[in-house]
Formats: structure tokens, C-alpha cells, sequence
């Protein structure tokens, strides 16, 4: 059977809340859909917002997108023509990219030449058939929305102590599926071109972190003090909290206490002291504790995405083609409390009748308990639940 | 301020104003005689790749009227080469002549000759706002002017004394490297000393080692080879990965050195060393998304070193 239901389900949707949907600039904007056949459309223009609306409750596409880039001509067919006027700094928070412990239990992957199965993670081939058709089934959960949250809030941050970025200018938005997106729209913000976007985007995730630079050996050994910003001077508040006694649980014993040995590191840290004969084996121990703190601390975002100016993000309360789920929206303080799997459930109303193609897990959406669910059982289940199942391409309708 | 060294500002350029020469008189006045001679000199400095730290003490104007008739042959004359050339020396120039200034008047100078407002913290350093450091410490190579490795608190990179001159060094590099609107002939004095640093550009570009174009490069290094021969001024990292990546392709290490002939700050037994250093350990150009990160790459080949481009991977 064809998604022509769901498809039927996403207009419904559209028909009742499309008064949610709304973009601001609207006629500077280039939009691109994805209908449910997978054909792609892109540098379309909207002229307004109403039209939009009635776009979107007439063809109820599967994904909706538009550029957060503003341009003179955003219907152009080729970038370069397009005028680029100003660009929303996107940042990308993708589950995908966090080492998240539930991926095992609810990923796996399935050969699609000799049908072989196997958890997260894939092979980049089949062990049995030695086939590259490799298809990997993707799943969302509370554990990993929270820890892209997390990633989430520690990324506004950094834009605030580091950027001066204010949250009045700072939009989150759950995308509908496994993350966030993150939009700043300052002046100062808008203009950056695409080099110096790659710089933000390095910089926030760590990339090209120097331990050379941070831990400079010349004429003595320096170190950053503590009232400096940035990742110098996280570096050297992380040594405090070492010298204090009180570093965070990622630092290892053995290296807490090397440091901790350092002498007159403290007058490092906080005068800009010079260290004296403090031996190769602390400049490498303090070398190594930047790349460290650069893994565990720096923002895992997607450093494509921030530096392409071009990229689109989805139109705010449009469906989510892999689940059904509404891109929401908010501020910086509403995201605290915002919980996805009860609160962006868009579809409602009615059932739809599935068989399940592959293993699904136990799951709650909008505060019902759904499965686990057995390969090859069928059954009837309200239309968010089947919606989801289906578009993670865990069951067909029937 | 001395305006001698800083013949780009705002203030020099009032200055000019109120004395009220015109083009004409920039070509045939004989006040500006010197001017117009220095002007020849600073140019052929920059062709040479010298720097011409010189003032005129008696009359700083003349450093001022120098520079000018400098960039309107510069613009007359419409070459890359020499343009990269010259904003490289006003770049040194600068660097140069700047040291020992008042951390102040620097300050000053910096918001009202390149809109960019400084403030002085600490008294020994300045905070600069991110957006304007960007896009002035891009030219620049080292991995300390990367923003990740800066301090950079509530939207402002704090820079040293030094590190500020360089950062404005590049400002007026960029200022230099912009467009400009002067089009057209000049008056005859004028176009005679245009004709003269021509025939000197050519003689250097003729000295230069001709570049061996040998098989299908990858589009990043194609580009680099390009900015080079037109004498741009490419940071340490960019030049490294270029050299590393033409000694894998097959180049001898001579004609690696060649290749760096036209950057400006060229040296002869610097350039040697380095090459054979990456030849000797056997360096690999830096990957793809380095290159990409580094600002280098310009193109979607599909593939994740410049060596694989074109399948032409060659082991040494």
C-alpha cells in the first residue's frame, strides 16, 4: 500500500493548523519540498505567507524547507545568481553526531543483499555476504533528544560568553526528528560569509585547537589565565578546578595528580607567571589535557552545515518527513522544558493499520506506550504511532 | 600623528584635501617633484619585494603624495602582480613603521581610517569586535590567529600591541586590494611613469621561473598556483600544503622552490629549507576537510585529499 494515508494525514494536519506556519522575509527566501514520491523541488519562491499555507494544506508535502539565507533573487537556479544579501548563522545538533549509549539498543542495520542484520554500528560492509548495500534504521528516544538538548544549551552558551550573542536574537527549533536547529539572526551575525562562518563553527566545536599555542613553550612555559576568554580560558579554569581538587569526572586520577604536582602552577593561572623547569613531561601532560578538554567540552555540531550559507532549515510547525513529528520553534527558555515525543505530535485523530517490516522498540508518544513490536506482526494503532513507525521505514500500512 | 607613515589614513587624506591638489597638479606641479619621484621608488621597492621604510622628514606630505600617485599608477597600470606587490609592501611598510607608536593613537587611527572600533584594555592589549577580526586575520597563517585559539570573551578578541599592527597591516593590504575607482588615461607626466614601472614589472615577471604545468592538479592547488604567479600573499599553512602536495605529484624540489619565486616576501635559502624539510620527511598535503577548514578548497571533488584527485596518485 502507498503512504497516500499519511499523505492524507499530513494534509489534514496542514488544513487545521496551517495558521502555525510562518516565515519571516517570506519573499526573500528561496523554499524547497520534498513530496512523498521523493521528488525535490528547489528555488522556489513564496510570495506570502498565505500562499505558503495554501501550498502546503494542497500538496502536504513530506519535507518543507527554506533557505536562512536572504537573497535579492532567491528563485535564481544557480547559487551565484541568487544575490546573497544576509544569512542566519545555522548550527546543526544531530543526535547522530553524539556518542549516545541508546543508538545500540534501538539501531541496527540490515544487508540488503542477503538480508543479514546486526546493531548500531554498521559495517561499512556485510560480514556474511561482503555486500556494500548496507541500510541502517534509525531510531529517536528520550535519551537522545536529551543529550541533544544538552548539546543544545551548552552551544547557547558558548554563543553568549563568547560571542556576545543575545538570546533575544537566538531561535532553537526541534527539527522534527533526531535534533535541533539553532539560528542567530544579529546584524553582526547575518553578514559573515562563508570563511569566516567555518571559523565559528571550528571554533565552537573545537576544531583546530592548538595545544601548542595553549601551552606555549619558549623562554619558559605559559600557560592562559583564568579571566581570559574562550577556550584559553576554559583551559585555564579547568587547571584551577585541578589545583583546587575539584576537576570534572572526565580528567583521570593520574593526570589530576601530575598536574596538581606542577609547581607554582596556581601563580600561572592566575598572575600569567612564567613556569620555570617544570620538565617535558608536564608540557606534554598539559598538552595533552587540551585535546582533552577539546574532546569532551567542544559543541558537537555539524561544521558543514554552520558554514554554508546556502543551507535551508524547516519551516516552523511543517512536518517531519522521517516522523511525523512538527519542527517547533522556541526560545532559549523554552527549550528547558520542551519534550518532543509529548509535545511535537502534530497528527491526531484516527487509526491506521501496519505490519511491521523490522524490530521496533518500546516507545511513548504523547503519553501513550506504544510496542516492542515483532517482525511480521500486524496491528491497528492511532495515526501518530503508525505515522512514525511507518516514516522510520519500520512497517508499511496494509 | 606622523602622517608620513600612515599615508593611507583619514587624516592624510583631509589633509590632502585641504591643500586642494588635483590630478593635474599630482602630474605637472613642481612642489610635488619629489613626491612623484619617491612614488617610482616606492614602486620599484615593491616590485623587487623590498621595503622602502624611507621618510621624508622635511616634508611628511610627500610620503603622502607618494602614495598616492603609487596607487594611481597602481590602478592605471590594472595588473595583479604588481597590485598584490604593492599593497604587500604598504602592508610591511606599515608593520614596520608602526612600532614604538602610541597604543592610542593606533586605536584612533584604526576606527577612522578602517571603521574599526578598538578599545584598549590593560593598556598593553586591545579588544577587537570578532566579526572585524575574522575578517582581517584570515590572510594571516599560524594556527595562533585561529579564533579557537584566541581569547575571546563577550564578542571581542583581545589582541597584543604587535598582533594589532599586523591586524591593521592587513586592513590596509585589504584596502589596497579593493577595486577602485580610478579609470582611464592620466596626464602625460603620469603616464610616462607608468610606462617606466611597467617596463620594470616586466623585467621581473620575465625573471621569474616560467611554471611547469604537468598533468591534471587538483582544483585547490590550481588556485593556489594562480594566486601565487599573480603575486598574492599566501599564509605559511597554504603554502605548505601546495609544496607538500606538488613534491607527491612528482615535482623536482627545485622547481617547487621556483614556484614560490613571486610571493613577495620570497627567500631564496628560507623557501629552499622548508622544501626539502617536506620532501625529506615526506609530508602528505593536508586533507580535504582541513583544506576546507583552512579556507582553501574550492571545489566539490568528491574525494578527501587533493592527491586522489584525477586518480593520479602517485607513491613515492
Amino acid at each position: 500500500m502507498s503512504l497516500e494515508p499519511i499523505r492524507e494525514a499530513f494534509r489534514r494536519y496542514y488544513r487545521s493548523y496551517s495558521s502555525l506556519v510562518f516565515v519571516p522575509e517570506i519573499e526573500q527566501r528561496e523554499f524547497m519540498f520534498m513530496d512523498f514520491h521523493g521528488t525535490v523541488k528547489r528555488h522556489t519562491t513564496i510570495r506570502s505567507i498565505d500562499e505558503l499555507r495554501f501550498k502546503l494544506e494542497n500538496e502536504a508535502p513530506l519535507h518543507s524547507y527554506y533557505s536562512v539565507a536572504i537573497y535579492e533573487d532567491p528563485g535564481a537556479k544557480d547559487m551565484s545568481s541568487k544575490g546573497l544579501r544576509s544569512a542566519e548563522l545555522l548550527f546543526d545538533i544531530d543526535a547522530d553526531l553524539l556518542e549516545v549509549p541508546c543508538r545500540r539498543e534501538h539501531d541496527h542495520w540490515r544487508c540488503e543483499g542477503c538480508g543479514n542484520k546486526g546493531t548500531w554500528p554498521a559495517p561499512e560492509e556485510c560480514p556474511e555476504c561482503g555486500s556494500k548495500r548496507i541500510k541502517t534504521f534509525k531510531w529517536i528516544c528520550p535519551v537522545c533528544l536529551e543529550a541533544a538538548k544538552k548539546e543544545a544549551f551548552k552551544l547557547l552558551e558558548l554563543l553568549s560568553s563568547d560571542l556576545d550573542i543575545r538570546q533575544e536574537s537566538i531561535l532553537v527549533a526541534y527539527t522534527g526528528n533526531r535534533g535541533y536547529h539553532i539560528r542567530v539572526r544579529d546584524k553582526k551575525a547575518m553578514k559573515l560569509d562563508k570563511m569566516d562562518r567555518r571559523e565559528i563553527a571550528d571554533h565552537l566545536s573545537g576544531l583546530g585547537m592548538d595545544p601548542m599555542v595553549f601551552v606555549e613553550s619558549k623562554g619558559g612555559v605559559s600557560i592562559p589565565r583564568a579571566n581570559e576568554g574562550g577556550w584559553r580560558g576554559r583551559f585555564s579554569r579547568l587547571l584551577l578546578s585541578i589545583v583546587d581538587g575539584n576537576p570534572p569526572d572526565w580528567v583521570d586520577e593520574k593526570t589530576a595528580s601530575y598536574i596538581k604536582s606542577i609547581p607554582r602552577l596556581k601563580d600561572a593561572i592566575l598572575e600569567g607567571k612564567r613556569l620555570f623547569g617544570i620538565g617535558s613531561k608536564a608540557v606534554r601532560m598539559l598538552r595533552d589535557l587540551v585535546i582533552k578538554m577539546r574532546d569532551e567540552m567542544g559543541i558537537r555540531i555539524d561544521v558543514e552545515v554552520t558554514s554554508d550559507p546556502h543551507r535551508f532549515t524547516r519551516i516552523p510547525n511543517s512536518l517531519h518527513g522521517k516522523s511525523g513529528l512538527r519542527a517547533v520553534t522556541l526560545t532559549p527558555p523554552e527549550l528547558e522544558f520542551f519534550n518532543p515525543l509529548a509535545m511535537a505530535i502534530g497528527l491526531k485523530g484516527g487509526d491506521l493499520k501496519v505490519k511491521i517490516v523490522e524490530p521496533v522498540p518500546e516507545f511513548e508518544l504523547g503519553g501513550t506506550k506504544f510496542g516492542p513490536y515483532d517482525e511480521g506482526s500486524e496491528m491497528r494503532l492511532p495515526i501518530e504511532a503508525a505515522t512514525f513507525i511507518v516514516l522510520k521505514e519500520r512497517g508499511v500500512l496494509v | 600623528m606622523d602622517i608620513s607613515r600612515y599615508p593611507f589614513s583619514k587624516e592624510a587624506a583631509e589633509l590632502v584635501q585641504e591643500e586642494g591638489y588635483n590630478i593635474e597638479d599630482l602630474a605637472y606641479h613642481p612642489d610635488l617633484a619629489k613626491a612623484r619621484e619617491r612614488a617610482l621608488k616606492r614602486l620599484f621597492s615593491s616590485i623587487e619585494g623590498r621595503i622602502d621604510i624611507t621618510i621624508d622628514e622635511i616634508r611628511p606630505m610627500n610620503d603622502v603624495y607618494s602614495f598616492l600617485i603609487s596607487r594611481i599608477i597602481v590602478e592605471r597600470i590594472g595588473d595583479r602582480f604588481l597590485k598584490n606587490r604593492f599593497a604587500e609592501h604598504e602592508a610591511k611598510r606599515f608593520f614596520k613603521l608602526s612600532e614604538g607608536e602610541y597604543l592610542g593613537n593606533l586605536v584612533k587611527l584604526a576606527e577612522e581610517s578602517f571603521n574599526l572600533k578598538a578599545r584598549i584594555i590593560g593598556g598593553k592589549s586591545v579588544a577587537i569586535p570578532y566579526d572585524k577580526y575574522l575578517e582581517l586575520a584570515r590572510g594571516l597563517g599560524g594556527e595562533k590567529w585561529r579564533l579557537v585559539n584566541r581569547d575571546l570573551r563577550n564578542g571581542e578578541v583581545i589582541v597584543l600591541d604587535r598582533e594589532f599592527r599586523r591586524l591593521l597591516a592587513e586592513a590596509i593590504r585589504n584596502k589596497i586590494l579593493k577595486p577602485s575607482e580610478v579609470k582611464g588615461e592620466l596626464p602625460k607626466p603620469l603616464e610616462d611613469l607608468a610606462l617606466e614601472v611597467r617596463r620594470v614589472l616586466e623585467a621581473k615577471k620575465e625573471s621569474l621561473p616560467k611554471r611547469r604545468v604537468a598533468g591534471r592538479l587538483a582544483p585547490c592547488m590550481k588556485e593556489l598556483l594562480r594566486k601565487i604567479s599573480e603575486g598574492e600573499n599566501l599564509p605559511h599553512a597554504a603554502r605548505f600544503a601546495l609544496a607538500a602536495y606538488l613534491l607527491k605529484m612528482g615535482w623536482e624540489k627545485e622547481k617547487v622552490v621556483d614556484v614560490f619565486r613571486s610571493i613577495p616576501d620570497f627567500k631564496e635559502k628560507i623557501a629552499t629549507y622548508q622544501v626539502e624539510q617536506i620532501a625529506k620527511r615526506g609530508y602528505l598535503p593536508p586533507s580535504c576537510s582541513k583544506l576546507k577548514s583552512m579556507g582553501i578548497c574550492v571545489d566539490e571533488c568528491g574525494i578527501n585529499n587533493p592527491l586522489n584527485y584525477g586518480r593520479r596518485i602517485r607513491k613515492k
